[in-house]
C-alpha cells in the first residue's frame, strides 16, 4: 500500500482585494516497502567514451571504467540493465543487445566489457539518449533510470537535435546527468535532468566517479513507486501563477502540466523511494472575494500510479484585519529567499564572465547573504571558492582573483539546492 | 434561473438547459451559494471554490419565553459569537452571550462551550424552583459564570466575553439580574423607561476582563434590578450594540420592529438586520426575554426542557 501526505502551509489570510495566493506543499511517501530492484526496473549506464576521455593520462577513462564497474555491482538481482558507449553515435558495451537481467553472471560479464571500453570519437549526446530510449522501452512500465556522463560539450550535434532527443525520452526513464571535470555544458546537461526528472552535478576529480555512481544506483535501486503526479485543481477563473519544486532543489514544473479537465491539471513528479520528503511552492491568483469570504484557491493530490489520495487545501480568506493578512508564512519566505539566492548566483556568475566585476560583487554578495540567513553552509562553502567573505550578514565580499573553473560550475550547477525550512 | 451544471441562465419554467440539455426540473440536492452550480464537496465548491456556509454562520434558537439570534456579519470569516437560551419553568428564563475575541485563534470554539456551559449550569441551579429569590438568582449566576470560566480554562489562548442573565417573575414583577465580564451588554427596555444594566470592561477601547486565557478569573459584576414594567431584556454582543449603542437607540430599534410585544427570533432577525445593514463589521449576537412571553406562555414542564439547547 502506497501513501502519500501532503500538508499545506501558507498565510491563507489577503487583503481586501487581493488575488495572489502562495502556499508551500510538502510531500512526504510513507510508502511501507523499499524498492527491492526485481523484475520492474531498468538501469542504464550510459558512458561518454569520447576522445576526450583518454586525456590527463588516461585517469579519466579508467576512472570511468572502475566507476561503471562500481555501478554494475550495486545492481540489484533481477534488474533489468545495459551499458551504453557513446562518441559521435551510441553503441553497446553490454549486452550486445538489448537489456541484461542483474545476476552474478551477467554482472561479471558486464565489468569484463567495462574493463575493455576505450575511448575515442566526437560527442552527441542526443544518440545516446535515443539508444537509451530504445532500451527503455523494451520494458514499458518498469521504473526505469539511467546514469549519463560525458567530459564535454555536444559538439557534433545541433542544439535542436539533442532537444528532440530528449523529449522523446520523457516519461520513458529518469535521468541523473553528470559532467567530469570543467568542460562540459552545464545548459546542456541541465536541460537533459530537469526535463527527465533527474540531478545535474559536476564530478570535479576522476577519482570521485566511482563514489558518486554507487550512490546514484543505490538510490535508483530504492524506488518504490513509478509514477507519481501532482494533481492540482483550481476554481474556474483562476491562474496558476507557477509550480515549483523548491526542495531538495529548485525545479520550475510550470510548463510541465497536463490537463486533466477544465480545471484540474497533472505535473509529473517521477518515481519516490520510501520516506522521501519534497517540497513544492505553488501560486494561484484567483477571482476577488468580498471581505469574510473564503474561497479555495487550489486543492492538490498526489496521483500514485493512478490513484488519487487525499487532497490538500490551499485556501483564500479575505480580511480587512490587517494583523492578519500581513503575516508572514516562514515556509513560504524561506522558499522565496532560497529561488533569489538561486538567481543572485547566477546573475553574479554571469556578470562575472562577461567582466562586469561590480554587479558580480554586488549579486554574488547577495548570495552570501541570502545563503547565511537561510543557513545553506554548503553553499556558503561553494560562494567562498569564487569570493572572498569579509561580513556574511550585510554580503560584503570580494571577487577572488583566481578560481578554479571547476569551483566556479560547481557553485553554478549547485546553485538550486536547497536547504529545508528550519522547523520550530 | 442557471443551470446546476453548466451555469448556463435559462428562463424561469425552462424544462431543459439550453446549453447543456440537463434536466432542469431536477433540482439537485445542494448547489453552490456563489455560483449556483451543484459541484460541492467537503464545503467548498468544486467550480468557484467558495466555501459554503456553516451552520454556525447563522444561529436561531426559540425556546418558552426566551429566543436568540446569532450570526457571522459580513465582515468576519467566522462566527465567533455563541448564544445559549434555556427556559427555566415558572416562566424564568436563562440568556447567555459570549464575544469570542477574534485574535486569538480556536475563540469560536471557547465561545460555544463556555456559552452552553453558563446555560446549563443555571438550568441546573433553578429548573424546579418555583419562585427564587435574589439571592438564589444571584448564587446560579455566580454558579454559571465560574462554569463558563472553567470550560473557557480548557484553552491555552482562546477567550472570550460573557454576559449571563437569568429573568424570573416574582409576586412584585420580575428579577431581572445579569453577570457579565468583559463588553458584551444587556439592556432593560421597559414601559417606564429603557436602561443600559451592564457597564464596558473596556478602557481606551481594549478588553481589560474576560473569560479564557489570561482571564482574571475572579467573580463576575452583578446587577439586579426588580422590574414592575412590561417590556424586553437585550443581551447582546459588541456586534450589535455598535449600531445601537445607547438605551434609547436600542429601545427604539425595538419599536421600530414592532416593540417588546413581537414574536422574539422575529425581533431578534430584525436587530441583526439592523446591523448587517450598518456594515455588519463584526459577529452579531442577541438574546431576548419579554414579560409578555413569559406571562402568556406561563410555567413549562421539565420534560419540555430537553430539546432546548443550543445547537
Amino acid at each position: 500500500m502506497t501513501d502519500f501526505v501532503a500538508e499545506v502551509f501558507q498565510n491563507e489570510y489577503l487583503p481586501a482585494g487581493a488575488e495572489v495566493v502562495d502556499a508551500v506543499v510538502t510531500v512526504r511517501s510513507d510508502v511501507d516497502t523499499d524498492g527491492t530492484g526485481g523484475a520492474d526496473m531498468v538501469q542504464l549506464i550510459v558512458l561518454d567514451t569520447s576522445g576526450s576521455m583518454n586525456e590527463e593520462g588516461g585517469r579519466k577513462i579508467r576512472a570511468a571504467r572502475s566507476a561503471t564497474s562500481a555501478a554494475i555491482d550495486t545492481i540489484a538481482d533481477g534488474v533489468s540493465f545495459a551499458v551504453v558507449g557513446g562518441h559521435s553515435s551510441a553503441y553497446m558495451i553490454y549486452p550486445d543487445e538489448g537489456l541484461a537481467v542483474a545476476d552474478e553472471a551477467t554482472r561479471s560479464a558486464a565489468k569484463g566489457r567495462v574493463d575493455r571500453i576505450e575511448a575515442s570519437g566526437g560527442t552527441a549526446i542526443g544518440t545516446w539518449l535515443q539508444a537509451a530510449a530504445y532500451l527503455a522501452n523494451l520494458k514499458p512500465g518498469a521504473i526505469a533510470h539511467a546514469i549519463l556522463l560525458t567530459d564535454g560539450k555536444n559538439q557534433h550535434e545541433e542544439r535542436s537535435v539533442l532537444d528532440r532527443a530528449i523529449a522523446g525520452c520523457v516519461g520513458l526513464f529518469q535521468c541523473d546527468a553528470r559532467g567530469l571535470g570543467a568542460d562540459w555544458n552545464i545548459d546542456e546537461l541541465r536541460r537533459v535532468a530537469s526535463a527527465l526528472l533527474g540531478t545535474v552535478d559536476i564530478i570535479p576529480r576522476p577519482e570521485d566517479m566511482a563514489e558518486e555512481f554507487t550512490s546514484l544506483t543505490a538510490a535508483a535501486m530504492g524506488r518504490s513507486v513509478r509514477s507519481v503526479q501532482l494533481r492540482l485543481w483550481s476554481p474556474k477563473g483562476a491562474e496558476i501563477g507557477f509550480v515549483k519544486q523548491v526542495a531538495p532543489t529548485l525545479e520550475d514544473l510550470t510548463g510541465t502540466a497536463r490537463p486533466v479537465n477544465a480545471l484540474t491539471r497533472d505535473y509529473p513528479l517521477g518515481a519516490w523511494s520510501a520516506g522521501e520528503e519534497r517540497d513544492y511552492h505553488v501560486r494561484v491568483k484567483v477571482p476577488v472575494g468580498g471581505v469574510g469570504d473564503e474561497r479555495l484557491a487550489a486543492r492538490v493530490m498526489l496521483v500514485i500510479d493512478d490513484v488519487d489520495q487525499p487532497a490538500a487545501l490551499v485556501r483564500a480568506v479575505w480580511t480587512d484585519d490587517e494583523a492578519l493578512s500581513t503575516r508572514i508564512n516562514a515556509e513560504v519566505a524561506h522558499y522565496t529567499g532560497q529561488a533569489e539566492l538561486a538567481d543572485a548566483i547566477a546573475e553574479g556568475l554571469a556578470a562575472r564572465d562577461r567582466g562586469d566585476s561590480d554587479d558580480a560583487t554586488k549579486k554574488l554578495g547577495r548570495a552570501v547573504q541570502l545563503a547565511h540567513e537561510a543557513g545553506h553552509v554548503d553553499t556558503i562553502r561553494l560562494l567562498q571558492k569564487v569570493v572572498d567573505v569579509d561580513d556574511p550578514a550585510s554580503g560584503t565580499v570580494r571577487l577572488k582573483r583566481t578560481v578554479e573553473k571547476t569551483d566556479e560550475m560547481a557553485l553554478d550547477v549547485r546553485s538550486t539546492r536547497t536547504v529545508r525550512v528550519r522547523k520550530g | 434561473m442557471r443551470c446546476p451544471s453548466c451555469g448556463e441562465p435559462n428562463p424561469d419554467g425552462a424544462r431543459w438547459c439550453e446549453a447543456c440539455g440537463t434536466d432542469l426540473t431536477v433540482r439537485p440536492d445542494a448547489v453552490c451559494v456563489a455560483c449556483g452550480l451543484a459541484n460541492i464537496e467537503d464545503g467548498y465548491c468544486l467550480s468557484c471554490g467558495y466555501k459554503q456556509p456553516v451552520p454556525r454562520d447563522h444561529v436561531v434558537v426559540a425556546v418558552g419565553s426566551v429566543a436568540a439570534v446569532s450570526d457571522r456579519g459580513l465582515r468576519h470569516h467566522h462566527n465567533e459569537d455563541a448564544v445559549a437560551v434555556a427556559d427555566v419553568g415558572a416562566g424564568g428564563a436563562a440568556l447567555v452571550v459570549c464575544d469570542g475575541v477574534s485574535s486569538t485563534p480556536g475563540s469560536d470554539v471557547v465561545s460555544e462551550a463556555a456559552a452552553n456551559a453558563a446555560r446549563d449550569e443555571l438550568v441546573a441551579q433553578l429548573l424546579g424552583v418555583n419562585e427564587p429569590d435574589a439571592e438564589a438568582i444571584d448564587k446560579a449566576l455566580n454558579k454559571a459564570v465560574v462554569a463558563a470560566q472553567s470550560s473557557a480554562m480548557s484553552s491555552a489562548v482562546a477567550s472570550s466575553t460573557l454576559v449571563v442573565a437569568v429573568a424570573h417573575p416574582t409576586a412584585e414583577g420580575h428579577h431581572v439580574m445579569v453577570a457579565w465580564l468583559g463588553d458584551s451588554r444587556a439592556y432593560w427596555l421597559g414601559r417606564n423607561g429603557a436602561v443600559l444594566l451592564t457597564e464596558d470592561h473596556e478602557l481606551g477601547g481594549r478588553l481589560v476582563r474576560w473569560i479564557g486565557a489570561d482571564g482574571d478569573g475572579q467573580p463576575a459584576e452583578v446587577r439586579h434590578r426588580l422590574v414592575t414594567d412590561d417590556g424586553l431584556l437585550v443581551v447582546c454582543s459588541d456586534g450589535l450594540w455598535r449600531y445601537a449603542p445607547e438605551a434609547g437607540d436600542m429601545a427604539a430599534a425595538v419599536r421600530g420592529l414592532g416593540g417588546p410585544t413581537a414574536p422574539l427570533d422575529g425581533l431578534g432577525e430584525g436587530l441583526v438586520q439592523l446591523a448587517l445593514d450598518g456594515g455588519g463589521h463584526d459577529n452579531i449576537s442577541v438574546a431576548l426575554w419579554a414579560t409578555a412571553a413569559s406571562d402568556s406562555r406561563g410555567a413549562v414542564g421539565p420534560d419540555e426542557l430537553a430539546d432546548r439547547s443550543n445547537p
